[in-house]
């Protein structure tokens, strides 16, 4: 994620990567071989935050050590691209939207999407009353593939030589050197957030992006581990239900959740918002589907009697007077799909704006708020579903009522 | 226990009590068995009487008092078709009457109904089928033929929905013009529900009122839960948590219009530990009602409907794959060397190209759930063989719905135990 998001860093004008970190030698080789042998290269972040000669960071670690650098890295008046999820724990976004505040550093989190033409459309087309009033939102992510399920590659040379073990758990608890453990670190709680801090996060951003909305006021997930049983301690199917309350012009709704490593058909994720007058989805591009209110509610009447339907039918027609069936009697059923141009990539775009609000100082729309927003209910139904328990959430104060 | 003295010949004697639209419509079916006759029918409210006699003749008993018909030893079957406050105790007086029972879904309005009726089913030897015809349908029996034999691999999620988006749909049901507490009796209809004055939309519309109906959960969950059932063999779910609201049709209900429900079902011998989500949505924003339950499994999806079973299968990657874009080139040579060592490289080729298939099952045109189920529940008087939708069966699919509504409402998990089939 973290050379993906250089490679989208350097891909803006008038930005040159400095400095690189890592906790593993070959990547910081690695890194010399794609960017050039005068790369400062380190184990030690804090030897990058302490260079004057750098103005932002990118904040790619395993989840655990988000917070954490960013913070430093803000006290160090650097501005700040982390990855999401913000967080790892919720009790860290307090100090990150605290250390945003009183340095006055631009942080914004990695989910793209925020930044996406095709979130920006889906706004407009909800906001515009294209489905009418929303009721329920329904996303996915579903996944079939070992390297879906986080089964990343491990390097041949990996040693405690090559490695800075202690500096990879930093806060994690201490134990022996388990290369696993760092190099797919998404399946272990000590580093990672499990799918609800990979994936939920991306939804619940993109969700609260196109609504408006700040967070739901309830949470309760499930879910266990099904297939990939390779000691990972996190599970692989995970599902959500969340109660969004009525906010300014949007009415309250319900959200439903669903991430499935183990989807035997296929690969793909998307979001479903359901309205009164229509269905508009969202994936690559933005599909709506209008279906408009029956203009009469119809009749149940076939076990009245004859005298008495006929009375019925008589009110009926009063009331509802029986249109002509003519051509312009038909409803229309339209869908309208909008497409990105080829090639579109939001992960460009989320940069773009990152840089362009580096140099003019104004805020990102992403960000520290917004990234506790979206991980706060994220990470609280990893709590729901390994405690079995509903939790309560305020997502204005953005903590757990207790 | 009673002695079933009805033959595969002989004729079977019906009556209806409940004669709405569901009532009348379960009538008609059983009337196309061979040797069904239709002997008297019940109602609160006379017009629905009336609609019987033109529909099936003058000489059709009709009365407000179920009991009458229940007293009579010339009826051998009851179809019971009330508002759901009244399934439970009409059943089971008609089993202690030594009536055979056909009771429709769901069997009880609230879970502590459930064990007393599986008693009077068993005391009185009489056959009582439960009234969700996926049951009978061929597709859902295709559907549990496929799972049993693999097709789908390990299930690990069972999604099902039904979406509607019409004021009938969302049960503004008609009510007609004459009622009044002349023609209604009222306080038949209330039963053991709140007394309250006469109001007669609550009666034709007692879906939307938890003193007599049991909301989507009642109505359509049980649907699904039957169709669940009967596909995976699965006795029923440890947890039920369900949210929603009443987000559209504000008519004076007190029952959601959107539903949603998350379901911890655990292993059992016919199935590995999988996780339910049930969606009912009145405001669904389609132009067609859509209804579905789609079975997901470590090595296929097969989403099965009224109308067909669709079975989508890819068989799991033949090698993991890798990530090492991020190591040196020294490493990422290295590691394709060993990577290549354990996982050979196939020469692409025709052969290489996973097979991705996706197989449909129709049932034939001729066949319908509705019909096929209660030809079953009439061959199962005749042979004395009851169909698997039995008392247990209704109080496990019933159950979980019903707390679907208990935690809706009391705004929590409900813990149940599918084996006692009892509330935690």
């Amino acid at each position: 994620m973290g050379m993906g998001d250089t490679s989208s860093a350097l891909a803006q004008t008038g930005v040159k990567l400095t400095a690189v970190c890592d906790v593993y030698q070959g990547r910081l080789t690695r890194s010399r071989e794609l960017w050039g042998n005068d790369l400062f290269t380190t184990r030690d972040y804090r030897e990058i935050l302490s260079r004057k000669d750098i103005d932002a960071v990118v904040v790619a670690t395993p989840d655990h050590w988000h917070a954490r650098i960013a913070i430093e890295a803000m006290e160090a008046g650097k501005d700040v691209y982390v990855e999401k999820p913000m967080m790892q724990r919720i009790s860290e976004g307090p100090g990150l939207v605290a250390a945003q505040k009183k340095t006055g550093r631009i942080l914004q989190v990695g989910s793209q999407r925020v930044s996406s033409i095709v979130y920006q459309k889906a706004k407009d087309l909800i906001d515009a009353g294209a489905i009418g009033e929303l009721n329920l939102v329904e996303a996915w992510w579903d996944r079939n593939s070992a390297i879906g399920a986080w089964q990343y590659s491990l390097p041949p040379d990996a040693s405690t030589e090559t490695i800075d073990w202690d500096h990879f758990l930093g806060h994690a608890p201490k134990r022996s050197f388990e290369p696993l453990r760092l190099f797919r670190w998404r399946n272990y709680k000590d580093y990672g957030t499990g799918v609800a801090g990979d994936l939920f996060v991306h939804l619940f951003s993109g969700l609260h992006f196109i609504t408006g909305a700040i967070g739901p006021t309830r949470v309760l997930s499930t879910g266990g581990l099904r297939f990939w049983k390779d000691g990972r301690d996190v599970p692989d199917v995970m599902l959500g239900l969340y109660d969004y309350p009525a906010r300014g012009k949007m009415p309250a709704f319900n959200l439903a959740l669903r991430v499935n490593f183990v989807n035997g058909a296929s690969e793909n994720s998307g979001f479903r918002f359901a309205g009164s007058e229509g269905v508009l989805t969202v994936g690559g591009g933005v599909t709506v589907s209008k279906s408009p209110r029956e203009s009469e509610p119809g009749y149940t009447i076939d076990t009245f009697p004859k005298p008495v339907r006929e009375e019925f039918l008589r009110r009926h027609r009063e009331k509802y007077p029986q249109v002509k069936a003519t051509a312009d009697a038909i409803r229309p059923l339209t869908e309208e799909r909008y497409n990105p141009p080829r090639g579109y990539s939001d992960h460009l775009d989320h940069h773009r704006v990152f840089f362009e609000s580096v140099r003019s100082r104004k805020p990102v729309v992403e960000d520290a708020v917004f990234g506790f927003r979206a991980a706060g209910p994220a990470l609280l139904s990893n709590i729901s579903q390994s405690d079995q328990k509903l939790f309560d959430w305020d997502p204005e104060a953005m903590r757990i009522r207790s | 226990m009673q002695q079933n003295t009805i033959s595969a010949n002989d004729r079977i004697r019906i009556a209806l009590i409940g004669c709405g639209g569901m009532g009348m419509g379960d009538t008609r079916f059983a009337l196309t068995v061979p040797g069904v006759e239709l002997a008297a029918c019940a109602d609160v409210y006379d017009g629905r009487l009336k609609r019987a006699k033109e529909l099936w003749g003058e000489s059709l008993f009709t009365t407000r008092d179920y009991r009458e018909i229940l007293n009579r030893k010339d009826i051998d079957a009851v179809i019971v078709a009330t508002p759901d406050h009244w399934h439970a105790p009409i059943t089971m007086q008609a089993l202690a009457a030594g009536k055979h029972v056909y009771c429709e879904k769901p069997m009880i309005h609230s879970v502590s109904e459930g064990k007393p009726v599986i008693a009077a089913q068993k005391q009185s030897g009489r056959i009582l089928q439960i009234g969700s015809q996926y049951a009978s349908s061929l597709s859902f029996l295709k559907a549990r033929d496929l799972f049993r034999s693999g097709a789908i691999g390990e299930l690990n999620l069972v999604e099902a929905w039904l979406d509607r988006n019409t004021a009938r749909g969302a049960w503004q049901y008609s009510i007609p013009p004459d009622a009044s507490e002349q023609n209604i009796d009222w306080d038949r209809f209330l039963g053991k529900a709140p007394k309250r004055p006469f109001e007669p939309i609550r009666l034709f519309r007692w879906r939307n009122y938890n003193d007599y109906g049991t909301g989507v959960a009642g109505d359509l969950f049980v649907h699904l839960y039957t169709g669940i059932h009967t596909v995976t063999g699965a006795l029923g779910p440890t947890r039920v948590f369900a949210t929603g609201g009443l987000r559209f049709w504000k008519d004076g209900r007190d029952a959601p219009d959107v539903m949603l429900a998350l379901i911890d079902y655990p292993r059992t011998a016919n199935h590995p530990e999988f996780t339910l989500s049930l969606k009912v949505n009145f405001v669904s924003g389609l132009a067609a009602e859509s209804f579905g339950i789609r079975f997901v499994g470590s090595e296929g999806v097969m989403a099965t409907t009224v109308g067909s079973v669709t079975l989508s299968r890819t068989p799991r990657e033949t090698e993991p794959g890798y990530s090492i874009g991020t190591f040196a080139k020294a490493v990422q040579e290295q590691f394709l060397k060993e990577y290549r060592a354990k996982y050979p490289q196939a020469n692409p080729s025709a052969d290489a190209i996973r097979p991705e298939k996706t197989e449909r099952y129709q049932p034939p045109a001729s066949h319908d759930a509705h019909r096929e189920h209660h030809e079953n529940f009439y061959r199962a008087i005749r042979t004395n063989k009851p169909h698997f939708e039995d008392a247990a069966f209704g109080l496990r699919t019933a159950g979980p719905a019903l707390l679907s509504n208990v935690s809706y409402f009391e705004r929590r998990p409900v813990l149940w135990d599918p084996q006692t089939m009892t509330a935690v």
